[in-house]
């Protein structure tokens, strides 16, 4: 998985790209290290790039929204797939993220 | 009374011919694997020297090597190892044999490589699955299998880690250790897919860990905000059929096309 992260002030916006999967580990810990300065403010995880997410992956995601609410920040998943977003509906992940279309 | 032997009659059998099968290796031939391959009744040559009706191609495992092994001129691909074919399923010959497709790689090479992706691209080329729903759902399938085979079967890592940002911690600790032992990493994942008819298609996808209980593991519920324990449930809603073998080692997924 590759990610970017871009401040624009009022919001976050990380696009990841590639698998947000078992193998994702690493990179994942780098990007909880780099959102952790960001407090306080909407985390947009740009799903456009992501070409397959499994249930490690959305764990993982999971523990960022609950590292990130400590800061009083929120996530909100965009633009996934057809099937990350089938993977997102299988979850129920609708009951806790913010997914926009 | 002495008994006269009946006459010889015609011995038919009920077994389908085994067909040529040949192992195509992309690098030097050793002794030990030309041997191993006799005793596994393989033909054995370069990828342009070995004829037979299926062939795999073997050698070092790569997105490019794979991605040869399951295009058009082979069935399959099976990673050496430094003892040549040693570990490697005879379930990945059966398959080929049966006109499938089989693929064996160290846990290494297949957490490090695109395996998910690769396996996905061969069901659309090679097995006419097309895009779509179906095929997004059975991705999703491959996907939490490779997982759970790679993690939780070979490298034995424990799925209750990840339940929060200390356990995700430790998580990836456990797996960097476990990639970097030359035991666990050297454990097969093999995937094997066979075609059932027209409407279905089997995936197996299988490992070398110390198994698990099936049932148990099937019958387990997790909330919608569950950190781990999904994936085999996900499985199971999505498959038309679900079986597991060898202990819970082999993950028989039988999808409607």
């Amino acid at each position: 998985m590759q990610f970017r992260v871009r401040d624009d002030g009022a919001s976050v916006h990380v696009a990841l790209e590639g698998q947000l999967n078992f193998a994702a580990n690493e990179d994942f810990q780098v990007l909880l290290g780099q959102l952790a300065s960001h407090k306080n403010k909407k985390v947009v995880f740009d799903m456009t790039g992501l070409s397959h997410i499994d249930s490690v992956g959305l764990g993982l995601l999971y523990i960022a929204r609950e590292d990130m609410a400590e800061g009083g920040a929120s996530i909100v998943l965009a633009h996934p797939r057809d099937n990350v977003l089938r993977m997102l509906q299988l979850t129920e992940a609708h009951k806790t993220f913010e997914i926009q279309r | 009374m002495i008994h006269s032997a009946p006459p010889p009659s015609e011995v038919f059998s009920i077994c389908r011919p085994v067909r040529p099968l040949g192992l195509a290796v992309d690098g030097p031939v050793s002794e030990d694997l030309a041997d191993q391959c006799a005793a596994l009744g393989l033909l054995i040559g370069t990828p342009d020297a070995v004829h037979a009706d299926e062939r795999l191609l073997s050698g070092i495992a790569s997105d490019d090597s794979i991605r040869r092994g399951i295009g058009g001129d082979f069935s399959g691909f099976v990673e050496l190892g430094d003892e040549g074919l040693l570990g490697v399923g005879l379930r990945c010959f059966e398959t080929v044999r049966s006109g499938g497709l089989a693929i064996s790689l160290k846990t290494r090479s297949a957490y490090a490589l695109p395996t998910l992706d690769i396996v996905c691209d061969a069901l659309r080329d090679c097995m006419g699955l097309a895009p779509g729903e179906r095929a997004d759902l059975i991705g999703i399938c491959l996907g939490e299998a490779i997982s759970n085979a790679v993690m939780h079967g070979n490298l034995e890592v424990p799925a209750h880690l990840r339940v929060n940002s200390e356990g995700f911690q430790r998580f990836r600790q456990i797996m960097h250790e476990r990639l970097n032992d030359p035991v666990l990493a050297c454990r097969r994942v093999e995937i094997n897919i066979l075609p059932r008819g027209h409407d279905f298609i089997a995936v197996m996808v299988s490992d070398q860990g110390a198994g698990f209980n099936f049932a148990e593991h099937l019958n387990h519920t997790v909330d919608s905000e569950a950190k781990s324990g999904r994936g085999l449930g996900l499985i199971s809603r999505i498959c038309a059929s679900l079986l597991a073998e060898d202990g819970g080692r082999t993950l028989t997924m039988t999808f409607a096309r």
